[in-house]
């Protein structure tokens, strides 16, 4: 693909948004951000497409709008996944190392990835990520095992995959606008490349992306993915738990989370009121701030404390140095990393988008559909290298065979 | 009769024999009015409910368990299942509850005869309450009798296993009641103080269900200036398996109205917001006092109607109650149909539904009881919609979420707020 260029683009069918950003990949080494779309999300609830129709009308909208900007057609799509559909397993493998001489040799390589691979899915499931560990060559740690010398090889697999029909469904309304998806990829892996660092992810970090319907997070450790998971759990949670607790409309409710909600429980806020519609005009009433925090600090906590359950014993101080990273639109809530602290007991950040991006893109909603086309370069340019990463194809292979399946 | 059923008439403190009857049944041809309490927490509420003075109401209490069964003050009250648990409860297993039920079917059918109106009340959660009243719901439909039930929901904490017990009893109460009125105690334990002790929190829903009797039988038993009967609450009530929307408020003072529309939608009964408290059928009942002004009540059914109705059957009520000088209480009741369209749909579909205002020769038409067929204005009707099954999951708590599928965790489901789970009180 050298001297050539390709028209790729990111793409999110969340709950709250759908976005769509348009890049350009020189000689397949460098990207240039040249399109932007993005739509209200409809059809979608707590990561799920459940209304095809509604979801797709909103996708080819922002595709449209994307399409016109960057002045191209995309070529191919990088689609994030996310949802209660999505669990994920490891598992391990380990071979002797075959020739005689004690010399690790691709073959060694490929069989014991192959076995840690083989575990068989339930009916009704479909790979969408195999994440390699780091090898173990006699119990050490290596990048690449190849002609080292050793004994026993050993390589672990988180796999993360998710139901056919849903990831069909997607698919479709990305094939509907005659659009080919050349891969799928965790949310949570995409908003993880962008706001945590290599030096981070090598020494330990948790990245949190609180969308609006799901909560997806990523482990790093040694540079590497430890874990994935999602949370049917978001922004509209505490929309909803705002509208029940304050008995308010949800568009009140949606207003009111955005402009005065707290995730932490201050005693300086007791007493304090805040104006329903801010307009004073009939039927504003006033509403504790301090029953406003109350509220979100219950739910906030709660997803932070169901993460940290979910990972157990791989969170803690020592395995996660760099803290934790907070991301998504459900990010911007003041208190957050205060009661993340509280929960996780590690300092938490609330991340940033790298520096080149514009800032129309800067807000941490866009995190994922950055990551995306991030994934797009690494896969147009990492034929040969793997670094845990998808080879070319293998994308292609995997969205056949859920065809093929259907 | 069957050896099952045993009245307890010796070992209770204050009780009275039970002699088969009709006692307290006024002349003429009034609405007969029942009332079952339900397993220990049902007959607790029966118990406050018999003090109350409710005239016409028969109250009786049936229970698996002898022990409570003494132990409540309740004058009538029937040992159901003696043969399955021996008189020592269903310690909380549905399948010991189901077949304590179905042995007390023909004890119910006994009990009911006669009654126009039965009301249920019943703690749900634990072993013979919901299947019991089930079987009761049926019992009374059978006899032709209008059951509206009153179902306490356990609290979260108290754990999973007791609240989709509680949740599928829930289910199975409204396809065999024509209305359910669920009381969840997690919502109820919102409007308490911090220091609230625990036994005023358990008591608060049966000082909901009072009141929610209490209105009821008002409607029934009083005559109003427009006039509200039983033949006007079957009309709401023509559907089953639906959600039932129920509130009370009230106001005195200067701006009454106003402030008793803004009490009512703070009632915990009705605990929804607007997107999933749209009734199909409403009924709207003002119990007011003699200086109010038929502006105001217009006011006050045009402002309710425009929350909560759809465009469905609609219909008023007006009585004037001396007692209540310069106040007035509200009481709305309303049902959904089964197959209920999205919220979104319905906000889109709604119109501006204006009530007659009722004439001043109707304070004339008064008097006429019950029994005859309806009288009130009716609104705007339109076609029904047809009828779907559909299930319904855990109920109205989940707001928003409340068509999506649940989002089971550990069994806690994700989807209610964290705060009503955890019985964090805001206090909005």
């Amino acid at each position: 693909m050298i001297g050539k260029s390709k028209i790729i683009a990111g793409i999110e069918i969340g709950t709250s948004k759908v976005a769509v950003l348009v890049g350009e990949i020189v000689n397949g080494s460098s990207l240039n951000i040249i399109g932007f779309g993005r739509s209200s999300s409809r059809g979608v609830i707590k990561g799920g497409i459940f209304d095809f129709k509604q979801a797709s009308d909103a996708t080819h909208a922002a595709i449209h709008a994307a399409e016109k900007q960057a002045g191209a057609h995309i070529e191919g799509v990088y689609l994030a996944q996310s949802g209660a559909h999505i669990d994920g397993f490891y598992n391990e493998a380990s071979v002797t190392v075959s020739s005689s001489n004690n010399l690790v040799g691709a073959e060694d390589i490929r069989r014991v990835c192959e076995s840690a691979k083989a575990k068989v899915l339930p009916e009704g499931r479909t790979v969408i990520h195999h994440i390699r560990r780091p090898f173990r060559l006699d119990g050490r740690m290596v990048a690449d095992p190849e002609y080292l010398e050793g004994g026993k090889l050993e390589v672990g697999y988180w796999t993360v995959h998710g139901s056919l029909n849903k990831i069909s469904d997607a698919i479709h309304i990305i094939n509907g606008f005659s659009l080919h998806v050349d891969d799928l990829i965790l949310s949570s892996l995409a908003s993880g490349v962008m706001v945590a660092g290599s030096e981070a992810m090598r020494n330990g970090v948790l990245v949190i992306d609180i969308g609006g319907g799901s909560t997806d997070f990523v482990l790093y450790r040694d540079g590497y993915v430890v874990r994935t998971g999602t949370l049917p759990v978001g922004g509209d949670h505490l929309t909803n738990d705002l509208s029940l607790g304050l008995r308010i409309g949800r568009t009140q409710a949606e207003a009111l989370k955005r402009r005065c909600a707290k995730a932490v429980v201050d005693p300086e806020d007791k007493g304090q009121k805040i104006w329903l519609n801010g307009n004073l005009a009939i039927g504003d009433r006033q509403i504790s701030q301090h029953a406003i925090n109350r509220i979100c600090h219950a739910r906030v906590e709660e997803v932070f404390g169901l993460i940290k359950k979910k990972l157990g014993e791989l969170i803690s101080p020592q395995q996660v140095a760099a803290g934790v990273v907070v991301t998504g639109g459900g990010s911007r809530m003041a208190g957050i990393a205060e009661t993340g602290e509280a929960v996780f007991g590690v300092p938490v950040a609330v991340g940033e988008n790298p520096a080149w991006v514009t800032d129309e893109l800067r807000g941490l909603e866009f995190s994922t559909v950055l990551g995306l086309l991030n994934y797009g370069l690494k896969n147009e340019n990492e034929s040969d290298s793997e670094g845990g990463r998808r080879k070319p194809g293998g994308l292609l292979r995997k969205v056949t065979r859920i065809f093929d399946k259907g | 009769m069957n050896e099952q059923s045993t009245p307890i008439d010796s070992s209770g403190a204050n009780d009275a024999p039970s002699e088969d009857g009709t006692q307290q049944v006024p002349s003429s041809r009034a609405v007969r009015m029942k009332l079952f309490g339900i397993g220990g927490a049902g007959m607790n509420v029966a118990a406050r409910l018999e003090k109350e003075s409710l005239g016409d109401i028969e109250v009786i209490g049936f229970n698996a368990d002898s022990q409570g069964l003494s132990a409540c003050s309740l004058n009538r009250k029937i040992l159901i299942g003696e043969r399955i648990t021996r008189g020592l409860g269903a310690g909380g297993d549905p399948e010991i509850g189901a077949r304590v039920a179905e042995s007390a079917r023909p004890v119910f059918d006994k009990w009911i005869q006669g009654a126009d109106v039965v009301f249920l009340t019943v703690g749900l959660g634990g072993g013979t309450g919901g299947p019991a009243a089930c079987a009761a719901g049926e019992a009374a439909s059978r006899s032709g009798a209008l059951v509206i039930a009153f179902a306490v929901q356990p609290f979260s904490f108290e754990g999973p296993r007791r609240q989709k017990q509680a949740d599928q009893a829930l289910i199975a109460l409204r396809k065999s009641c024509d209305a359910v009125i669920p009381l969840p105690n997690d919502i109820l334990l919102q409007e308490m103080g911090e220091t609230t002790p625990v036994l005023e929190v358990f008591q608060r829903s049966d000082d909901w269900i009072v009141r929610g009797v209490r209105s009821l039988w008002s409607i029934l038993s009083r005559p109003g200036e427009i006039n509200l009967d039983l033949a006007d609450l079957r009309q709401v009530f023509r559907q089953r398996g639906g959600k039932t929307l129920y509130g009370l408020g009230m106001g005195s003072g200067e701006r009454c109205a106003h402030a008793a529309y803004k009490d009512m939608l703070m009632c915990p009964l009705l605990h929804s917001p607007e997107f999933c408290a749209r009734a199909d059928h409403l009924l709207i009942n003002l119990c007011v006092g003699p200086g109010f002004t038929m502006n105001d009540v217009h006011e006050t059914v045009n402002r309710i109607t425009e929350r909560f109705g759809r465009d469905g059957h609609i219909m008023m009520g007006v009585a004037i109650d001396e007692s209540l000088a310069g106040g007035i209480e509200i009481c709305v009741l309303g049902t959904t149909e089964v197959d209920r369209p999205s919220p979104s749909a319905t906000r889109h579909r709604r119109q501006a539904l204006t009530p007659r205002p009722a004439q001043p020769d109707s304070r004339k038409s008064g008097g006429e009881r019950s029994g005859a067929g309806g009288h009130a204005p009716k609104v705007a009707a339109v076609a029904k919609p047809q009828q779907r099954e559909f299930g319904f999951e855990e109920e109205d708590r989940r707001g928003y979420f409340d068509r999506s599928e649940s989002n089971l965790y550990e069994g806690e489901d994700l989807d209610v707020p964290t705060y009503l789970r955890r019985g964090i009180r805001i206090s909005p």
